[in-house]
């Protein structure tokens, strides 16, 4: 069950990982659908995952969100954001949504609430992200929230049995800035 | 003092970095263009360079050189001061990766005499022959010209610039991505 709500969007709320967790970010490390896009490729046992989430306690550089639907009742988990390496100029971020609420723009959303955090909380220059090419999905999330496509290196992973291409995208802060304006 | 020989040519050769190149490596980290390439925003004493070269440079993940100026009877084995003057080092990170990550440096004062180039050429030679990766990348800062140059040179193609990406000398600087795969390096 997840934890408390650390911050709110409309319809997404991201709450803080628990250790009872570990069974379902484990459902999601191993599901192809989520893993291979991320560029997971070994499996992860419940005891790996539980030790992921220990590891991340007292960790203040990174930063773990379940991303949950609210119906009143008990918050149902759907997916992950994070948050990497907030001692840099520009952290990066990441997020994965389980198979099943892909295509309502749930991801657009829980990270539109990462990247208000992240500016908001953290005296940082801008942020970045990563995506496999093709990955519509994910490069449609970024796109959305005002990121630039910053780069494509050519042939960087290896990945369901090729080489891909790895876009880089980033937001600056007066991008992020401007876009709030707009909304 | 430098180790054994690694790789060799007419122009410079390339020694296993010791323990003892502490001092010498440590003169990186007071660069504050060229240790920007490790993410090492800050200076590091010398005994935070022993413990980075015990756990990154000796990591086997990554592979580091010593570029050195080796004198006519330099040994390959264990060389004296006499024998050989180290000018600069090469360290590739992530060679069990798909796409290491490469950095190099030369220390100031040997610095127009073909020393980076030529260490440079032939880290990403050996690189190449010993490790089956499919391509390398680096990423210098926007406004270090001479190490942009280097690397297309070598046949690194530019691949973007993320912007703004990290605080070098007083303001944001962008850092650009190279990339060179093996078969344009074969070529």
């Amino acid at each position: 069950m997840p934890g408390a709500v650390f911050r709110r969007g409309d319809r997404v709320t991201l709450r803080t990982v628990e250790h009872e967790d570990a069974e379902f970010l484990q459902r999601g490390h191993n599901d192809p659908d989520v893993a291979v896009p991320l560029g997971v490729n070994m499996p992860e046992n419940e005891s790996e995952a539980q030790a992921s989430i220990e590891d991340h306690e007292g960790d203040n550089l990174n930063v773990s969100l379940l991303v949950c639907l609210e119906d009143g009742g008990d918050p149902t988990p759907i997916g992950q954001v994070y948050l990497m390496d907030l001692h840099h100029t520009r952290p990066e971020l990441s997020y994965w949504l389980l198979p099943e609420y892909h295509g309502n723009g749930y991801g657009t959303e829980a990270t539109e609430v990462l990247v208000d955090y992240a500016f908001n909380a953290h005296e940082i220059r801008g942020l970045q992200a990563q995506a496999f090419a093709p990955n519509d999905g994910s490069v449609g999330v970024l796109e959305n929230l005002g990121f630039e496509h910053e780069g494509t290196l050519r042939d960087a992973r290896f990945r369901d049995g090729e080489y891909v291409d790895v876009v880089w995208y980033g937001l600056l802060r007066e991008e992020w800035e401007d876009a709030e304006v707009d909304d | 003092m430098p180790g054994p020989i690694v790789e060799t040519t007419e122009d410079v050769t390339l020694r296993t970095v010791e323990r003892e190149d502490a001092a010498f490596i440590q003169r990186f980290y007071t660069d504050p263009w060229a240790r920007v390439g490790l993410h090492a925003t800050s200076h590091k004493n010398e005994a935070e360079v022993e413990e980075t070269i015990e756990e990154e440079f000796e990591d086997d993940g990554n592979a580091a050189y010593l570029v050195c100026a080796d004198g006519e009877d330099a040994p390959y084995d264990h060389p004296d001061d006499e024998d050989t003057t180290p000018v600069g080092f090469v360290l590739a990170v992530h060679v069990d990766r798909d796409r290491p990550n490469i950095v190099h440096w030369v220390a100031p004062e040997y610095r127009g005499e073909g020393y980076a180039e030529a260490g440079l050429e032939l880290a990403v030679e050996t690189i190449f022959r010993t490790y089956d990766v499919h391509s390398l990348s680096t990423n210098p800062v926007d406004g270090d010209e001479a190490t942009r140059q280097r690397y297309e040179s070598l046949g690194f193609v530019h691949e973007g610039a993320n912007r703004e990406m990290e605080f070098v000398e007083g303001e944001y600087r962008d850092v650009h991505q190279y990339g060179l795969l093996r078969r344009e390096w074969e070529a």
